[in-house]
Protein backbone atom coordinates (compact mmCIF):
# COMPACT_ATOMS: atom_id res chain seq x y z
CA UNK A 1 0.00 0.00 0.00
CA UNK A 2 2.66 2.81 0.61
CA UNK A 3 4.35 1.72 -3.02
CA UNK A 4 1.35 2.99 -4.47
CA UNK A 5 0.78 5.78 -2.36
CA UNK A 6 4.30 6.62 -3.69
CA UNK A 7 3.43 5.76 -6.79
CA UNK A 8 -0.21 7.87 -6.68
CA UNK A 9 2.57 10.96 -6.42
CA UNK A 10 3.84 10.22 -9.93
CA UNK A 11 0.34 11.93 -10.48
CA UNK A 12 -0.07 14.17 -7.79
CA UNK A 13 3.38 16.04 -7.56
CA UNK A 14 2.25 18.64 -10.55
CA UNK A 15 -0.38 18.94 -8.74
CA UNK A 16 -0.74 22.95 -9.69
CA UNK A 17 -1.68 21.87 -13.05
CA UNK A 18 -3.37 18.96 -12.30
CA UNK A 19 -6.16 21.28 -10.16
CA UNK A 20 -5.41 24.46 -11.57
CA UNK A 21 -6.48 23.66 -15.52
CA UNK A 22 -9.76 22.05 -14.73
CA UNK A 23 -11.21 24.03 -11.86
CA UNK A 24 -9.55 27.47 -13.50
CA UNK A 25 -11.58 26.67 -16.78
CA UNK A 26 -14.50 26.25 -14.84
CA UNK A 27 -14.19 28.99 -12.49
CA UNK A 28 -13.13 31.35 -15.82
CA UNK A 29 -16.24 29.75 -17.55
CA UNK A 30 -19.13 30.43 -13.83
CA UNK A 31 -17.33 34.32 -14.04
CA UNK A 32 -18.60 34.54 -18.16
CA UNK A 33 -22.14 32.97 -17.64
CA UNK A 34 -22.49 34.92 -14.95
CA UNK A 35 -21.70 38.02 -16.64
CA UNK A 36 -23.81 37.21 -19.82
CA UNK A 37 -27.03 36.15 -18.06
CA UNK A 38 -26.89 39.30 -15.49
CA UNK A 39 -27.15 41.00 -18.49
CA UNK A 40 -29.93 39.27 -20.34
CA UNK A 41 -32.02 38.56 -17.59
CA UNK A 42 -35.01 40.47 -18.49
CA UNK A 43 -34.84 39.52 -21.87
CA UNK A 44 -35.14 35.33 -21.27
CA UNK A 45 -36.75 35.03 -17.92
CA UNK A 46 -37.09 31.33 -16.85
CA UNK A 47 -34.51 30.05 -18.93
CA UNK A 48 -31.04 31.17 -16.57
CA UNK A 49 -29.32 27.17 -16.11
CA UNK A 50 -26.41 26.54 -18.07
CA UNK A 51 -24.02 23.51 -18.57
CA UNK A 52 -21.07 25.50 -18.06
CA UNK A 53 -19.93 23.14 -15.86
CA UNK A 54 -19.48 19.91 -17.96
CA UNK A 55 -15.76 22.31 -18.76
CA UNK A 56 -14.72 20.77 -15.70
CA UNK A 57 -15.80 17.28 -16.50
CA UNK A 58 -14.28 17.46 -19.87
CA UNK A 59 -10.73 19.14 -18.36
CA UNK A 60 -10.73 16.23 -15.91
CA UNK A 61 -10.91 13.52 -18.25
CA UNK A 62 -8.09 14.73 -20.57
CA UNK A 63 -6.54 15.47 -18.06
CA UNK A 64 -6.63 11.71 -16.68
CA UNK A 65 -6.31 10.26 -20.33
CA UNK A 66 -2.88 12.28 -20.54
CA UNK A 67 -1.87 10.95 -17.18
CA UNK A 68 -1.47 7.23 -18.59
CA UNK A 69 0.07 8.27 -22.13
CA UNK A 70 2.76 10.28 -19.79
CA UNK A 71 3.14 9.15 -16.93
CA UNK A 72 2.86 4.97 -17.80
CA UNK A 73 6.26 5.14 -19.63
CA UNK A 74 7.92 7.39 -16.98
CA UNK A 75 6.97 5.17 -13.67
CA UNK A 76 7.64 1.92 -16.28
CA UNK A 77 11.30 3.37 -16.33
CA UNK A 78 11.93 4.17 -12.72
CA UNK A 79 10.98 0.40 -12.30
CA UNK A 80 7.47 0.64 -11.04
CA UNK A 81 5.50 -2.62 -12.52
CA UNK A 82 1.97 -1.74 -14.64
CA UNK A 83 -0.13 -3.45 -11.85
CA UNK A 84 1.07 -1.05 -9.20
CA UNK A 85 0.84 1.93 -11.37
CA UNK A 86 -2.89 1.23 -12.59
CA UNK A 87 -4.00 0.77 -8.94
CA UNK A 88 -2.43 4.19 -7.82
CA UNK A 89 -3.85 5.50 -10.89
CA UNK A 90 -7.30 4.04 -9.72
CA UNK A 91 -6.64 5.39 -6.57
CA UNK A 92 -5.89 8.72 -7.29
CA UNK A 93 -9.40 9.27 -9.29
CA UNK A 94 -11.49 7.60 -6.61
CA UNK A 95 -10.24 10.07 -4.32
CA UNK A 96 -10.19 12.97 -7.06
CA UNK A 97 -13.60 12.13 -7.65
CA UNK A 98 -15.08 12.65 -4.20
CA UNK A 99 -12.86 15.73 -3.10
CA UNK A 100 -14.49 17.09 -6.43
CA UNK A 101 -17.75 15.78 -5.55
CA UNK A 102 -18.06 17.46 -1.81
CA UNK A 103 -16.41 20.77 -3.90
CA UNK A 104 -19.30 21.06 -6.15
CA UNK A 105 -21.73 19.99 -3.36
CA UNK A 106 -19.99 22.60 -1.46
CA UNK A 107 -20.46 25.27 -4.56
CA UNK A 108 -23.70 24.07 -5.13
CA UNK A 109 -25.10 25.24 -1.15
CA UNK A 110 -23.62 28.75 -2.00
CA UNK A 111 -25.73 28.83 -4.83
CA UNK A 112 -28.38 28.22 -3.29
CA UNK A 113 -27.77 30.77 -0.44
CA UNK A 114 -26.74 33.37 -2.83
CA UNK A 115 -30.12 32.52 -5.03
CA UNK A 116 -28.19 31.60 -8.04
CA UNK A 117 -25.50 33.94 -7.30
CA UNK A 118 -27.78 36.97 -7.04
CA UNK A 119 -29.31 36.38 -10.69
CA UNK A 120 -31.00 33.27 -10.09
CA UNK A 121 -27.94 31.38 -12.52
CA UNK A 122 -28.35 27.66 -12.32
CA UNK A 123 -24.77 26.66 -12.83
CA UNK A 124 -24.74 23.83 -10.10
CA UNK A 125 -27.78 23.01 -9.48
CA UNK A 126 -29.16 22.18 -13.01
CA UNK A 127 -32.26 20.77 -13.34
CA UNK A 128 -32.52 16.86 -12.73
CA UNK A 129 -29.23 17.11 -11.41
CA UNK A 130 -30.04 18.79 -8.63
CA UNK A 131 -31.18 16.23 -5.89
CA UNK A 132 -32.60 16.61 -2.49
CA UNK A 133 -30.06 14.48 -0.63
CA UNK A 134 -26.64 15.76 0.43
CA UNK A 135 -24.81 12.69 0.24
CA UNK A 136 -26.85 11.43 -3.28
CA UNK A 137 -25.69 15.11 -4.35
CA UNK A 138 -22.00 14.58 -3.66
CA UNK A 139 -22.10 11.22 -5.46
CA UNK A 140 -24.54 12.81 -8.33
CA UNK A 141 -21.58 15.42 -8.97
CA UNK A 142 -18.67 12.37 -8.34
CA UNK A 143 -19.90 9.57 -10.51
CA UNK A 144 -19.56 11.40 -13.91
CA UNK A 145 -16.02 12.03 -12.91
CA UNK A 146 -15.56 8.24 -12.63
CA UNK A 147 -17.27 7.65 -15.79
CA UNK A 148 -15.61 10.07 -18.00
CA UNK A 149 -12.17 9.83 -16.74
CA UNK A 150 -12.17 5.91 -16.95
CA UNK A 151 -13.54 5.44 -20.48
CA UNK A 152 -10.52 8.45 -21.03
CA UNK A 153 -7.91 5.77 -19.30
CA UNK A 154 -9.11 2.72 -21.22
CA UNK A 155 -8.73 4.39 -24.37
CA UNK A 156 -5.15 5.98 -23.21
CA UNK A 157 -4.28 2.26 -22.26
CA UNK A 158 -5.55 1.01 -25.42
CA UNK A 159 -3.34 3.76 -27.58
CA UNK A 160 -0.07 3.11 -24.99
CA UNK A 161 -0.81 -0.74 -25.91
CA UNK A 162 -1.55 -1.05 -29.48
CA UNK A 163 -0.88 2.53 -30.91
CA UNK A 164 -2.52 5.06 -33.23
CA UNK A 165 -4.00 2.42 -35.14
CA UNK A 166 -4.96 0.32 -32.88
CA UNK A 167 -6.88 2.79 -30.98
CA UNK A 168 -9.11 4.36 -34.22
CA UNK A 169 -9.55 1.06 -35.44
CA UNK A 170 -11.53 0.07 -31.41
CA UNK A 171 -13.34 3.53 -31.89
CA UNK A 172 -14.51 2.29 -35.64
CA UNK A 173 -15.28 -0.58 -34.80
CA UNK A 174 -17.24 0.79 -31.64
CA UNK A 175 -19.12 3.13 -34.17
CA UNK A 176 -20.07 0.17 -36.46
CA UNK A 177 -21.62 -1.73 -33.20
CA UNK A 178 -23.19 1.17 -32.00
CA UNK A 179 -24.73 2.35 -35.41
CA UNK A 180 -26.09 -1.34 -36.02
CA UNK A 181 -27.40 -1.55 -32.74
CA UNK A 182 -29.29 1.58 -32.92
CA UNK A 183 -30.56 0.74 -36.38
CA UNK A 184 -31.58 -2.60 -35.18
CA UNK A 185 -33.79 -0.65 -32.71
CA UNK A 186 -35.04 1.52 -35.27
CA UNK A 187 -35.82 -1.20 -37.84
CA UNK A 188 -37.63 -3.56 -35.00
CA UNK A 189 -39.44 -0.02 -33.40
CA UNK A 190 -37.77 -0.35 -30.06
CA UNK A 191 -37.44 3.15 -29.36
CA UNK A 192 -40.50 3.40 -27.36
CA UNK A 193 -39.58 0.76 -25.06
CA UNK A 194 -36.26 2.12 -24.40
CA UNK A 195 -37.49 5.52 -23.44
CA UNK A 196 -39.69 3.72 -21.20
CA UNK A 197 -37.13 1.72 -19.27
CA UNK A 198 -35.07 4.82 -19.25
CA UNK A 199 -37.87 6.83 -17.91
CA UNK A 200 -38.99 4.20 -15.41
CA UNK A 201 -35.30 4.04 -13.94
CA UNK A 202 -34.75 5.62 -10.69
CA UNK A 203 -32.77 8.91 -10.68
CA UNK A 204 -30.04 7.45 -8.22
CA UNK A 205 -29.45 4.57 -10.52
CA UNK A 206 -29.44 7.30 -14.03
CA UNK A 207 -27.25 9.41 -12.29
CA UNK A 208 -25.08 7.18 -9.92
CA UNK A 209 -26.16 3.36 -10.44
CA UNK A 210 -25.49 2.91 -13.90
CA UNK A 211 -22.54 5.50 -15.19
CA UNK A 212 -20.48 3.96 -11.69
CA UNK A 213 -21.29 0.09 -13.37
CA UNK A 214 -19.67 1.24 -16.47
CA UNK A 215 -16.88 3.27 -15.12
CA UNK A 216 -16.12 0.02 -12.82
CA UNK A 217 -15.83 -1.98 -16.17
CA UNK A 218 -13.78 0.67 -18.08
CA UNK A 219 -11.71 0.43 -14.71
CA UNK A 220 -11.22 -3.37 -14.97
CA UNK A 221 -10.63 -3.34 -19.02
CA UNK A 222 -7.87 -0.71 -18.36
CA UNK A 223 -6.03 -3.34 -15.69
CA UNK A 224 -6.38 -6.49 -18.13
CA UNK A 225 -4.80 -4.09 -21.11
CA UNK A 226 -2.28 -2.12 -19.48
CA UNK A 227 -0.55 -5.65 -17.63
CA UNK A 228 0.93 -6.20 -21.01
CA UNK A 229 1.07 -3.16 -22.17
CA UNK A 230 4.80 -1.59 -23.19
CA UNK A 231 5.97 1.92 -22.92
CA UNK B 1 23.05 -16.01 -6.63
CA UNK B 2 24.23 -14.03 -9.58
CA UNK B 3 22.14 -10.62 -9.76
CA UNK B 4 21.26 -11.83 -13.40
CA UNK B 5 21.11 -14.81 -15.33
CA UNK B 6 20.23 -15.27 -18.58
CA UNK B 7 19.64 -18.65 -20.40
CA UNK B 8 18.83 -19.16 -24.38
CA UNK B 9 17.29 -15.69 -24.03
CA UNK B 10 15.95 -14.53 -27.43
CA UNK B 11 13.04 -12.15 -28.84
CA UNK B 12 11.84 -11.63 -31.61
CA UNK B 13 9.81 -8.58 -33.26
CA UNK B 14 7.24 -10.38 -36.07
CA UNK B 15 10.65 -10.98 -38.47
CA UNK B 16 13.57 -9.23 -36.39
CA UNK B 17 15.42 -10.98 -33.84
CA UNK B 18 16.56 -8.35 -31.86
CA UNK B 19 18.44 -11.10 -29.83
CA UNK B 20 19.37 -14.63 -30.39
CA UNK B 21 19.65 -16.88 -28.08
CA UNK B 22 21.98 -14.73 -25.78
CA UNK B 23 23.06 -17.01 -22.15
CA UNK B 24 25.47 -14.58 -19.52
CA UNK B 25 25.13 -13.86 -15.87
CA UNK B 26 25.77 -10.19 -14.35
CA UNK B 27 27.59 -10.52 -10.77
CA UNK B 28 27.75 -8.82 -7.91
CA UNK B 29 29.57 -5.51 -7.59
CA UNK B 30 31.38 -5.14 -10.79
CA UNK B 31 30.53 -2.69 -13.75
CA UNK B 32 30.05 -4.24 -16.78
CA UNK B 33 30.27 -2.61 -20.23
CA UNK B 34 27.41 -3.68 -22.80
CA UNK B 35 28.80 -3.08 -25.90
CA UNK B 36 27.70 -3.18 -29.52
CA UNK B 37 26.70 -1.55 -32.63
CA UNK B 38 23.48 0.60 -33.15
CA UNK B 39 20.78 -2.09 -33.41
CA UNK B 40 23.18 -4.84 -31.56
CA UNK B 41 20.33 -5.29 -29.30
CA UNK B 42 21.75 -3.78 -26.22
CA UNK B 43 18.41 -1.98 -25.45
CA UNK B 44 16.02 -4.41 -25.94
CA UNK B 45 18.31 -6.78 -23.83
CA UNK B 46 18.19 -4.24 -20.48
CA UNK B 47 14.28 -3.55 -21.43
CA UNK B 48 14.40 -7.64 -21.00
CA UNK B 49 15.90 -7.26 -17.64
CA UNK B 50 14.10 -4.52 -16.59
CA UNK B 51 10.78 -6.09 -17.22
CA UNK B 52 9.67 -3.32 -19.49
CA UNK B 53 8.99 -6.06 -22.60
CA UNK B 54 8.98 -9.90 -22.10
CA UNK B 55 10.93 -12.76 -24.15
CA UNK B 56 9.61 -14.81 -27.23
CA UNK B 57 12.16 -17.53 -25.43
CA UNK B 58 14.62 -18.58 -22.88
CA UNK B 59 14.71 -17.81 -18.67
CA UNK B 60 15.61 -14.46 -17.23
CA UNK B 61 15.95 -14.70 -13.67
CA UNK B 62 16.73 -10.89 -11.84
CA UNK B 63 17.67 -11.24 -8.07
CA UNK B 64 16.78 -14.87 -8.56
CA UNK B 65 13.03 -13.93 -9.96
CA UNK B 66 11.34 -13.46 -12.99
CA UNK B 67 11.17 -10.04 -13.40
CA UNK B 68 8.44 -9.25 -15.33
CA UNK B 69 5.87 -7.37 -13.13
CA UNK B 70 7.90 -8.32 -10.21
CA UNK B 71 7.57 -5.25 -7.65
CA UNK B 72 10.47 -6.85 -5.32
CA UNK B 73 12.99 -7.52 -7.80
CA UNK B 74 12.67 -4.22 -9.90
CA UNK B 75 12.89 -2.04 -7.01
CA UNK B 76 16.21 -2.95 -6.64
CA UNK B 77 16.91 -1.86 -10.24
CA UNK B 78 17.54 1.73 -11.85
CA UNK B 79 17.10 2.20 -15.95
CA UNK B 80 18.67 5.45 -17.09
CA UNK B 81 17.71 5.16 -21.09
CA UNK B 82 19.00 8.26 -23.03
CA UNK B 83 15.21 7.78 -24.75
CA UNK B 84 13.70 8.69 -21.89
CA UNK B 85 10.31 10.64 -21.60
CA UNK B 86 9.11 12.93 -19.02
CA UNK B 87 5.32 14.33 -18.58
CA UNK B 88 4.90 17.60 -19.71
CA UNK B 89 3.73 19.06 -16.42
CA UNK B 90 7.00 18.05 -14.63
CA UNK B 91 9.58 20.41 -12.77
CA UNK B 92 13.28 19.04 -12.08
CA UNK B 93 12.55 19.39 -8.77
CA UNK B 94 9.20 16.93 -9.16
CA UNK B 95 11.29 14.14 -10.81
CA UNK B 96 13.78 14.10 -7.98
CA UNK B 97 11.09 14.07 -5.20
CA UNK B 98 9.50 11.22 -7.02
CA UNK B 99 13.19 9.33 -7.40
CA UNK B 100 13.22 10.00 -3.67
CA UNK B 101 10.48 8.09 -2.63
CA UNK B 102 10.70 5.53 -5.51
CA UNK B 103 14.42 4.30 -4.66
CA UNK B 104 14.51 2.43 -1.52
CA UNK B 105 18.29 3.49 -1.40
CA UNK B 106 18.06 7.28 -2.81
CA UNK B 107 20.45 9.42 -1.19
CA UNK B 108 19.65 12.88 -1.20
CA UNK B 109 22.37 14.71 -0.48
CA UNK B 110 23.94 13.18 -3.12
CA UNK B 111 21.12 14.38 -5.64
CA UNK B 112 21.57 17.24 -4.32
CA UNK B 113 25.14 17.92 -4.88
CA UNK B 114 25.08 16.26 -8.41
CA UNK B 115 22.06 18.72 -9.19
CA UNK B 116 24.55 21.37 -8.28
CA UNK B 117 27.67 19.54 -10.17
CA UNK B 118 25.52 19.29 -12.68
CA UNK B 119 24.46 23.13 -12.68
CA UNK B 120 20.53 21.79 -13.03
CA UNK B 121 18.01 24.44 -12.72
CA UNK B 122 15.51 22.61 -10.15
CA UNK B 123 12.54 24.79 -11.04
CA UNK B 124 12.73 24.14 -14.66
CA UNK B 125 10.43 22.26 -16.98
CA UNK B 126 12.09 19.50 -17.49
CA UNK B 127 10.81 19.19 -20.95
CA UNK B 128 12.68 22.43 -21.69
CA UNK B 129 15.98 20.95 -20.52
CA UNK B 130 18.83 21.08 -23.17
CA UNK B 131 19.66 17.41 -24.77
CA UNK B 132 22.91 17.97 -21.96
CA UNK B 133 20.46 19.00 -19.07
CA UNK B 134 18.16 16.23 -19.70
CA UNK B 135 21.11 13.70 -19.62
CA UNK B 136 22.44 15.50 -16.41
CA UNK B 137 19.03 14.76 -14.98
CA UNK B 138 18.89 11.21 -15.85
CA UNK B 139 22.72 10.13 -14.65
CA UNK B 140 21.96 11.97 -11.25
CA UNK B 141 19.32 9.77 -11.12
CA UNK B 142 20.96 6.98 -11.65
CA UNK B 143 23.94 7.28 -9.21
CA UNK B 144 21.81 8.64 -6.27
CA UNK B 145 19.32 6.06 -6.36
CA UNK B 146 22.13 3.57 -5.55
CA UNK B 147 20.47 0.86 -6.93
CA UNK B 148 22.19 -3.04 -6.68
CA UNK B 149 21.92 -2.81 -10.05
CA UNK B 150 21.84 -0.13 -11.93
CA UNK B 151 21.98 0.61 -15.86
CA UNK B 152 22.84 3.42 -17.88
CA UNK B 153 21.93 2.97 -21.50
CA UNK B 154 23.82 5.76 -23.62
CA UNK B 155 23.05 7.99 -20.57
CA UNK B 156 25.12 11.45 -21.57
CA UNK B 157 24.09 12.05 -25.44
CA UNK B 158 24.48 16.05 -25.43
CA UNK B 159 27.04 16.07 -22.48
CA UNK B 160 30.43 17.49 -22.95
CA UNK B 161 33.59 16.12 -21.82
CA UNK B 162 33.17 17.87 -18.53
CA UNK B 163 30.28 16.79 -17.63
CA UNK B 164 31.33 13.40 -18.86
CA UNK B 165 33.97 13.06 -16.77
CA UNK B 166 32.64 14.55 -14.02
CA UNK B 167 29.90 11.44 -14.44
CA UNK B 168 33.03 8.80 -14.74
CA UNK B 169 34.56 10.04 -11.62
CA UNK B 170 31.30 10.55 -9.39
CA UNK B 171 30.34 6.69 -10.66
CA UNK B 172 33.87 5.25 -9.60
CA UNK B 173 34.21 7.18 -6.08
CA UNK B 174 30.57 6.19 -5.12
CA UNK B 175 31.08 2.64 -6.37
CA UNK B 176 33.98 2.13 -4.74
CA UNK B 177 31.96 3.09 -1.43
CA UNK B 178 28.59 1.66 -2.17
CA UNK B 179 29.63 -1.27 -4.51
CA UNK B 180 26.78 -2.66 -6.82
CA UNK B 181 26.49 -4.00 -9.98
CA UNK B 182 26.41 -1.18 -12.85
CA UNK B 183 26.14 -1.37 -16.68
CA UNK B 184 27.42 0.81 -18.72
CA UNK B 185 25.98 0.70 -22.26
CA UNK B 186 27.43 2.91 -24.81
CA UNK B 187 29.44 3.81 -27.83
CA UNK B 188 32.21 5.59 -26.36
CA UNK B 189 34.43 2.90 -25.60
CA UNK B 190 37.90 4.37 -24.78
CA UNK B 191 36.54 6.86 -22.63
CA UNK B 192 34.90 4.00 -20.31
CA UNK B 193 37.96 1.06 -20.83
CA UNK B 194 39.33 1.88 -17.32
CA UNK B 195 36.33 1.99 -15.79
CA UNK B 196 34.44 -1.69 -17.18
CA UNK B 197 35.47 -4.44 -15.23
CA UNK B 198 34.06 -6.87 -18.04
CA UNK B 199 32.84 -6.76 -21.48
CA UNK B 200 29.99 -8.06 -22.86
CA UNK B 201 29.62 -7.50 -26.47
CA UNK B 202 26.48 -7.89 -28.84
CA UNK B 203 26.47 -8.44 -32.43
CA UNK B 204 23.09 -8.49 -34.23
CA UNK B 205 21.29 -9.39 -31.30
CA UNK B 206 24.23 -12.35 -30.68
CA UNK B 207 26.45 -12.18 -27.63
CA UNK B 208 29.66 -12.54 -29.26
CA UNK B 209 32.39 -11.48 -26.41
CA UNK B 210 32.06 -12.13 -22.75
CA UNK B 211 34.76 -11.58 -20.94
CA UNK B 212 36.84 -9.28 -18.64
CA UNK B 213 38.57 -6.73 -19.72
CA UNK B 214 42.18 -7.04 -18.76
CA UNK B 215 41.92 -10.91 -20.24
CA UNK B 216 40.78 -9.32 -23.18
CA UNK B 217 43.61 -6.78 -23.48
CA UNK B 218 45.92 -10.04 -23.23
CA UNK B 219 44.03 -11.52 -25.70
CA UNK B 220 43.76 -9.14 -28.68
CA UNK B 221 47.14 -8.07 -29.94
CA UNK B 222 48.37 -6.29 -33.07
CA UNK B 223 51.50 -8.03 -34.42
CA UNK B 224 53.28 -5.74 -36.94
CA UNK B 225 56.27 -7.53 -39.20
CA UNK B 226 57.92 -8.71 -42.17
CA UNK B 227 54.58 -10.68 -43.73
CA UNK B 228 56.31 -14.34 -43.47
CA UNK B 229 57.39 -13.93 -40.16
CA UNK B 230 54.07 -12.49 -39.57
CA UNK B 231 52.19 -15.21 -40.91
CA UNK B 232 54.47 -18.11 -39.38
CA UNK B 233 53.25 -16.51 -36.25
CA UNK B 234 49.66 -16.06 -36.66
CA UNK B 235 48.81 -20.26 -37.36
CA UNK B 236 46.90 -21.20 -34.52
CA UNK B 237 45.55 -17.72 -33.81
CA UNK B 238 42.17 -16.22 -34.90
CA UNK B 239 43.27 -12.97 -37.39
CA UNK B 240 40.75 -10.41 -36.97
CA UNK B 241 42.66 -7.83 -38.69
CA UNK B 242 45.40 -7.95 -41.81
CA UNK B 243 46.47 -4.80 -43.96
CA UNK B 244 49.64 -4.97 -45.62
CA UNK B 245 52.22 -2.33 -46.86
CA UNK B 246 54.59 -3.92 -48.83
CA UNK B 247 56.65 -6.71 -47.19
CA UNK B 248 55.44 -5.17 -44.19
CA UNK B 249 51.86 -6.68 -42.91
CA UNK B 250 50.12 -5.63 -39.36
CA UNK B 251 47.62 -7.93 -38.05
CA UNK B 252 45.70 -7.93 -35.40
CA UNK B 253 45.51 -11.62 -33.48
CA UNK B 254 43.07 -13.09 -30.82
CA UNK B 255 44.61 -15.99 -28.83
CA UNK B 256 46.94 -16.78 -26.02
CA UNK B 257 50.37 -15.06 -25.62
CA UNK B 258 52.62 -16.26 -22.87
CA UNK B 259 55.80 -15.39 -22.09
CA UNK B 260 57.50 -18.00 -24.62
CA UNK B 261 55.26 -16.39 -27.20
CA UNK B 262 56.22 -13.13 -26.54
CA UNK B 263 60.13 -13.98 -27.04
CA UNK B 264 59.26 -16.16 -29.87
CA UNK B 265 57.39 -12.57 -31.51
CA UNK B 266 60.78 -10.74 -30.66
CA UNK B 267 63.30 -13.17 -32.38
CA UNK B 268 60.81 -12.99 -35.62
CA UNK B 269 61.69 -9.04 -35.48
CA UNK B 270 57.66 -9.21 -34.71
CA UNK B 271 56.57 -6.12 -33.10
CA UNK B 272 53.81 -7.10 -30.59
CA UNK B 273 51.26 -4.75 -28.75
CA UNK B 274 48.24 -4.88 -26.88
CA UNK B 275 45.50 -3.10 -28.53
CA UNK B 276 42.81 -0.43 -27.26
CA UNK B 277 39.37 -2.02 -25.91
CA UNK B 278 37.89 0.46 -28.52
CA UNK B 279 40.10 -1.18 -31.25
CA UNK B 280 39.33 -5.07 -29.65
CA UNK B 281 35.60 -4.29 -30.03
CA UNK B 282 36.00 -2.72 -33.36
CA UNK B 283 38.48 -5.72 -34.71
CA UNK B 284 35.40 -8.37 -33.00
CA UNK B 285 33.07 -6.75 -35.15
CA UNK B 286 34.12 -6.07 -38.32
CA UNK B 287 35.54 -9.40 -38.63
CA UNK B 288 32.39 -11.39 -38.23
CA UNK B 289 30.72 -9.31 -40.39
CA UNK B 290 32.97 -10.57 -42.63
CA UNK B 291 32.34 -14.08 -42.08
CA UNK B 292 29.16 -13.54 -43.69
Amino acid sequence: MNRILDVARLHTVAWVNQLLWPWGIMAASLVVNILIFASIDEAAPGKTSTGGLSSLYIVSAIVAGVSISQVFPFALGMGVTRRTFYLATVLVNLVQALVYGVLLYLLNLIEGGTNGFGIGLHFFRIPYIDVSNGLLQILVYAVPFLFLNFLCIFAAVWYVRFGTNGLFATAAVTIVVFGLLGALITWQGWWGDVWHWLSTQHQASLLVGWPALVAALAALGGMAAIRRANA
Amino acid sequence: MSVVAANGLTKRYRDVTALDNVSFTLEENAIYGLLGRNGAGKTTLMQLITGQTSATSGSLELFGEHPYENERALMKVVFIKESQKYPTAYKVKHVLSLARHLFPNWDDDFAQSLVDDFNLPRGRDVRKLSRGMTSALGVTIGLAARAPLTFFDEPYLGLDAVARQLFYDRLLADYSEHPRTVVLSTHLIDEVADLIEHVLLLDRGKLVLDADTDELRGEVMDATGPVEAVDDFSTGREVLHREQLGGVVRVTLRGSFDNAERMRAKKLAIDLEPVSLQQAVVRLTMERKTDR
